[in-house]
């Protein structure tokens, strides 16, 4: 039997209810009548996944409906290339900087995002090197801010 | 109150504060106008922005991106039949059809002037009443505030549509994000995992912009890009609207507008469900209910006179209790919290200026938007012909830049993109986004006053037998079982049909 959409997300959240109170036990000052202290609102939350997974998994169980796709197998690849896109964003400003990493993570962003639409190279190069820049002049010059300079540079 | 207006003027009038009024009040209208994205957002990108000013003009740009997003979600609602937010839906309705006959004109004019009427007025009756409503506040005690939040959470969920259980675990999420660092009282460190960064809690920037802003984007991506939509623009001629057309609305206008400031006075509501009450009162009370969904200007008064009314009607409950109205309420209270303005009662005696100020720059901003908008009603609708591989790139790099801003650390970007995947998840599992930012943000004020109301008597009884406290507490249990009240009344009226 294939697992449903929901079944799944209220398994999951029972698991995570499990754990999260498991965590809570962990704290040293313990819930009392008197006093319930800095576990309970962890413990609400716990108790609130076990009881919501069990509801939605239940509720999926016993519903008959068929559930949408939420992704196709390509859109599941398009999220993760994006994921790993902006994971290489972060990574390439801890070395390189803002200033040279943004206008080519905005170029390979643009191109990804434009495929199937008319678009030109020229458009997205100037595209990413003026919003590169308009950001670091508003954050830096505008608002007196910072933006990573990079480990090669700073 | 009057007092204050050397402050308000000093503040408004000075150049680099009018740009940045100007511009934010642009921005939110480009992100109001915009379906997928909304005010709220806008709020949350740009919050990082105002660190590094001072309180004054911090507030008129927070605030003017507030305003301008509220005011311009009608436009994606008469010109391309999708809303751009969901203070904007019943305007669809009639908004929409209107367009498609050839009125969009006259449509965008009346989402201006009814826009211009429940945002001006509503500030105004909001710096009326909050003083005299924060003065009543003195008398609330930690338990008061805590069913206060227990309410304005609960309400949320009984008013999402869909699967309570959903709605509840949205919630248990944002309250688990919350309880992460120190705890408040007894600083007992939760969930930290001996990171000097999560000591202090998870940021809200990085939270919520992960989960409402990237994440969305990313998911939007992988379901594939749309055409851009076809916009009519050849039928905007002139405003098409005179005075005794505005006057014929008189009772409409009253009646919406009273909706919305209402709704928008209760917490955890706002122009999401104001829009939707009013635009039914107005079909209920009309003599040619049938004309409804057929380009009425009736639906288009109702819906966007209540949807910016709600914006006063939400500032009242934030400025004098501390307690949002909405999300983006919710969102400015933790933002102007950064710049050192605890909202609650003690702020008119703290900030009074600053508070005054707010409200100030609402109703100048609800005068520049009206003039913007009637100068750029031909240009308004070329927002929505941005293409998305323009728009959404530059999107997640201001995100990215809006997180590393937060902290000047690195981490907090590797933070955010941790939760751009626990917001595809939970738009996966069919978890919906507006309990889990209330959650999130209401949660220190609920667990340091649930916590102070135990060391004062030691007991969970004093919840209820404190009459303002109880009251707050059967609604707010009776908001949580809502949904399965209303299914159980469903289901029990299905046979008799």
């Amino acid at each position: 039997m294939k697992l449903k959409r929901d079944q799944l997300t209220g398994a999951v959240l029972v698991v995570l209810g499990i754990v999260v109170f498991l965590m809570t036990t962990t704290f040293s000052i313990p819930i009392t009548a008197a006093y319930p202290g800095p576990r309970m609102l962890p413990a609400i939350a716990a108790f609130g996944f076990i009881v919501c997974g069990l509801g939605i998994f239940a509720e999926s169980t016993m519903s008959k409906k068929e559930e949408k796709q939420f992704l196709a197998k390509e859109g599941w690849i398009r999220v993760i290339i994006t994921l790993i896109v902006i994971a290489a964003y972060i990574a390439g400003m801890t070395f390189a900087g803002y200033l040279i990493v943004t206008p080519i993570i905005l170029y390979v962003l643009t191109t990804l995002f434009a495929k199937g639409s008319q678009t030109t190279v020229k458009a997205r190069v100037i595209f990413s090197v003026a919003v590169s820049v308009i950001i670091y002049v508003i954050y830096v010059y505008a608002f007196g801010l910072t933006l990573p300079g990079g480990m090669l540079f700073g | 109150m009057i007092e204050f207006m050397p402050y308000i003027i000093s503040q408004i009038a000075q150049p680099f504060h009018l740009i940045l009024l100007f511009a934010a009040t642009v921005i939110g209208l480009v992100f109001g106008a915009i379906p997928g994205l909304s005010g709220t957002l806008a709020v949350m990108l740009f919050m990082p922005l105002t660190y590094s000013m001072q309180a004054g003009p911090a507030v008129i740009f927070l605030i003017a991106l507030w305003v301008g997003g509220c005011s311009g979600s009608f436009i994606g609602s008469v010109l391309l039949g999708i809303p751009g937010s969901a203070s904007s839906v019943a305007t669809c309705w009639d908004g929409y059809p209107m367009a498609q006959s050839g009125k969009a004109g006259k449509a965008l004019a009346i989402g201006m002037v009814a826009s211009f009427v429940g945002t001006f007025f509503s500030a105004f009756f909001a710096a009326l009443l909050s003083q005299k409503i924060a003065d009543v506040a003195f008398a609330m005690g930690p338990w008061e505030y805590f069913s206060l939040c227990f309410v304005a959470i609960t309400m949320v969920l009984a008013i999402s549509k869909g699967n309570m259980f959903k709605g509840l675990a949205s919630a248990a999420i944002g309250l688990l994000f919350s309880s992460v660092g120190f705890s408040p009282i007894d600083a007992e460190a939760r969930f930290v995992f001996d990171n000097m960064y999560l000591m202090s809690g998870l940021g809200m920037t990085v939270v919520l912009i992960g989960i409402f802003g990237v994440a969305r984007i990313v998911e939007e991506y992988g379901k594939g890009f749309g055409a851009l939509p076809e916009v009519d623009t050849k039928s905007i001629k002139g405003l098409g609207i005179t005075i005794a057309e505005i006057a014929a609305q008189g009772i409409n206008i009253i009646r919406s507008f009273l909706i919305g400031l209402g709704i928008g006075f209760l917490p955890g509501m706002g122009a999401g469900l104001s829009n939707l009450v009013a635009y039914s009162s107005a079909k209920n009370a009309s003599k040619t209910p049938e004309q409804f969904g057929h380009g009425c200007p009736d639906g288009i008064w109702a819906s966007e006179v209540s949807n910016n009314a709600a914006i006063g009607g939400s500032m009242i409950p934030m400025a004098a209790l501390g307690i949002p109205g909405d999300s983006t309420t919710a969102l400015l209270i933790g933002a102007l919290t950064i710049h050192g303005l605890e909202m609650g009662p003690m702020v008119f005696k703290n900030s009074g200026n600053v508070v005054y100020l707010m409200f100030a720059t609402v109703m100048v901003c609800a005068i520049v938007v009206l003039v913007l908008q009637a100068l750029g009603m031909r240009v308004f609708p070329l927002i929505l012909k941005v293409p998305y591989h323009f728009m959404y790139p530059a999107l997640i790099i201001i995100s990215f830049v809006s997180a590393y801003v937060d902290s000047s650390s690195l981490y907090k970007c590797g933070m955010m993109l941790v939760f751009v995947v626990i917001g595809i998840l939970m738009s996966y599992g069919g978890l919906p986004t507006a309990p889990l930012i209330l959650a999130f943000i209401l949660g220190p004020t609920l667990e340091s006053n649930m916590l102070k109301s135990f060391q004062y008597s030691g007991t969970a009884a004093t919840f209820f037998t404190r009459p303002i406290s109880c009251i707050f507490m059967v609604v707010g249990i009776a908001c949580v079982f809502s949904p399965l009240l209303r299914m159980v009344v469903e289901k029990q009226k299905k046979p008799k049909a």
